[in-house]
């Protein structure tokens, strides 16, 4: 079926509203702070709209499905334990809490704060790497999703999304965080409206029954049990969980949400509240990915099955209505890693180079023209690159290439007196290198980032022991 | 027959699929006061630094 003038309009109204509403922000902007943690004024419900419409994007729902095609009920268990992850870190405060009392503006930066500009200096490098690797691909799967979604031949959808991805940096180069906190508030209550509605109907559309019966019938057991499945499997979880406490502390989109907060108070409650979200952050697209496998059957490209079976499932106006979830997911998701990786890039990368710290207006220039830079990379790298294998593992496995290392930076240098510049920079490289084994050797994901949180551990312990520094945890 | 793991999903799912659709609604409500706070406090901030 066509997309009619009734779907047509509802986009373009809401892709008019969101970008007015980002520029109007553009005058709030009047130092750093502002430009890239809202001036820390984010209340406790609009920081949970912010954070859960960064992280909930057309290629979360595009790589969730895919799992939940592949491996069935099965892959539910990740779900689970990431918003299991995200509850215990707001409950216990684990991190954040004393990270946002540090009045950051980006994780590199306490890095100097405990070790020294150079430990900073390797983490701004590896995190804008890790991140700019891990975004590239956004942009390739987010127009996949709308290609057959919408049935736009692909060379039309490019220039599609070279507009989308124009407007998206206009208001984050003009309005920076202010900006993106207030467009991701209209972003999340459309792309959560989509959600809820496509997840009603494919129950709906399907039946429960035949979902059910389908998964026991080309899956067996392994689709339902995550300890049998070959694909997920102990390693696979124990992986998972290590990397789901340093995506949630360390991650610069998450991070800078935290750091945005009026209080280290409410940044605690900002995770409680956004664990109940990203259970069905996850859940629910894997439950698409599962309905499309009884819908269409097993012969479909994993990646493309989802928006195959969601574009039969849904009727004139509510298409509309998706279509603009959608189109806020990749929008939110987009704007706030293109402000994330340019911050690390200008206070992390060029500011510790700078022998005397620049005025205000000129950090917020540099940050403008760092965005500029970020995005024109994103473009071109997801024209000419494709990752191969699945989407999820690539996905974690280009992030854990400086997660893995900044966790351990982060983690003991708060809570182990003896952790030194010499750890970190261990540390840091150990991480990276476990990651490389699966970029570079071709070493089966789980097993490389296993690795590279072993190696990041060890790399901070023993450097450290060897090396060790004067001064305390901070 | 239903498995164990079967039953345990179904609830999942629709523990989390509620949690999610019950905060969405929360979060929309309250939210807006938040982006009203925010509004009000950063315009206060420009006009103090117009004014000195």
């Amino acid at each position: 079926m066509a997309f009619s003038p009734l779907d047509w309009t509802i986009l373009v109204v809401y892709v008019v509203a969101c970008f007015y509403a980002g520029i109007y922000c553009k005058k709030f902007i009047g130092n750093t702070e502002d430009f890239l943690v809202a001036g820390r004024r984010v209340g406790l419900h609009l920081g949970v709209a912010t954070l859960a419409a960064t992280e909930i994007g057309t290629v979360t729902f595009m790589y969730y499905s895919e799992l939940g095609y592949r491996d069935g009920f099965a892959a539910f268990i990740v779900a689970l334990l990431s918003g299991l992850v995200m509850i215990f870190i707001g409950q216990s405060g684990f991190m954040v809490q004393t990270m946002r009392g540090l009045n950051l503006m980006t994780v590199p930066e306490y890095c100097q704060n405990r070790y020294s500009k150079g430990v900073r200096l390797l983490a701004g490098v590896l995190v804008a790497l890790g991140g700019l690797l891990n975004t590239g691909v956004f942009l390739k799967t987010e127009a996949t999703f709308l290609t057959i979604f919408t049935g736009i031949p692909e060379r039309g959808l490019l220039y599609v999304m070279v507009a989308i991805l124009l407007l998206e940096m206009l208001y984050s180069v003009l309005g920076g965080m202010v900006s993106i906190v207030i467009t991701d508030f209209i972003q999340y209550i459309f792309l959560s409206v989509a959600t809820i509605l496509i997840s009603i109907l494919t129950v709906k559309e399907v039946g429960w029954g035949h979902i059910v019966q389908t998964i026991r019938i080309t899956r067996g057991a392994n689709g339902f049990n995550p300890l049998s499945n070959p694909d997920l499997g102990w390693t696979f979880i124990v992986w998972q969980v290590l990397a789901m406490f340093a995506s949630y502390t360390c991650w610069p989109t998450t991070a800078m949400r935290a750091f945005s907060m009026k209080s280290k108070d409410l940044s605690r409650r900002l995770f409680t509240w956004s664990g109940f979200i990203f259970m069905g952050r996850g859940m629910l697209p894997m439950l698409w990915g599962v309905a499309a496998l009884a819908a269409l059957g097993p012969q479909t490209v994993p990646i493309d099955a989802m928006p195959a079976f969601v574009r039969t499932i849904l009727g004139s106006g509510v298409r509309g209505l998706v279509l603009a979830g959608m189109i806020a997911a990749t929008m939110s998701v987009n704007s706030s890693y293109l402000l994330a990786w340019s911050g690390i890039i200008s206070q992390d990368i060029i500011m510790p180079l700078r022998r005397r710290l620049p005025s205000e207006k000129v950090q917020v220039l540099t940050n403008r023209i760092a965005n500029v830079f970020v995005s024109l990379f994103l473009l071109f790298w997801s024209i000419f690159y494709t990752p191969k294998g699945d989407l999820y593992m690539y996905l974690y496995i280009a992030g854990t290439m400086f997660l893995a290392g900044t966790f351990a930076c982060v983690f003991y240098g708060l809570y182990w007196r003896r952790a030194s510049s010499a750890g970190a920079y261990a540390a840091l490289i150990g991480g990276a290198f476990g990651s490389l084994g699966n970029l570079v050797l071709g070493i089966p994901a789980s097993y490389a980032g296993f690795a590279a949180f072993s190696l990041a551990a060890a790399g901070m312990i023993i450097g450290s022991l060897m090396w060790p520094t004067r001064g305390g945890a901070i | 027959m239903i498995s164990t793991w079967e039953l345990f999903w179904t609830v999942c799912l629709i523990f989390c699929g509620g949690a999610f659709a019950v905060v969405t609604i929360i979060v929309a409500y309250a939210g807006i006061s938040d982006v009203v706070d925010l509004i009000r406090g950063l315009k206060l901030e420009r006009d103090s630094s117009i004014d000195h």
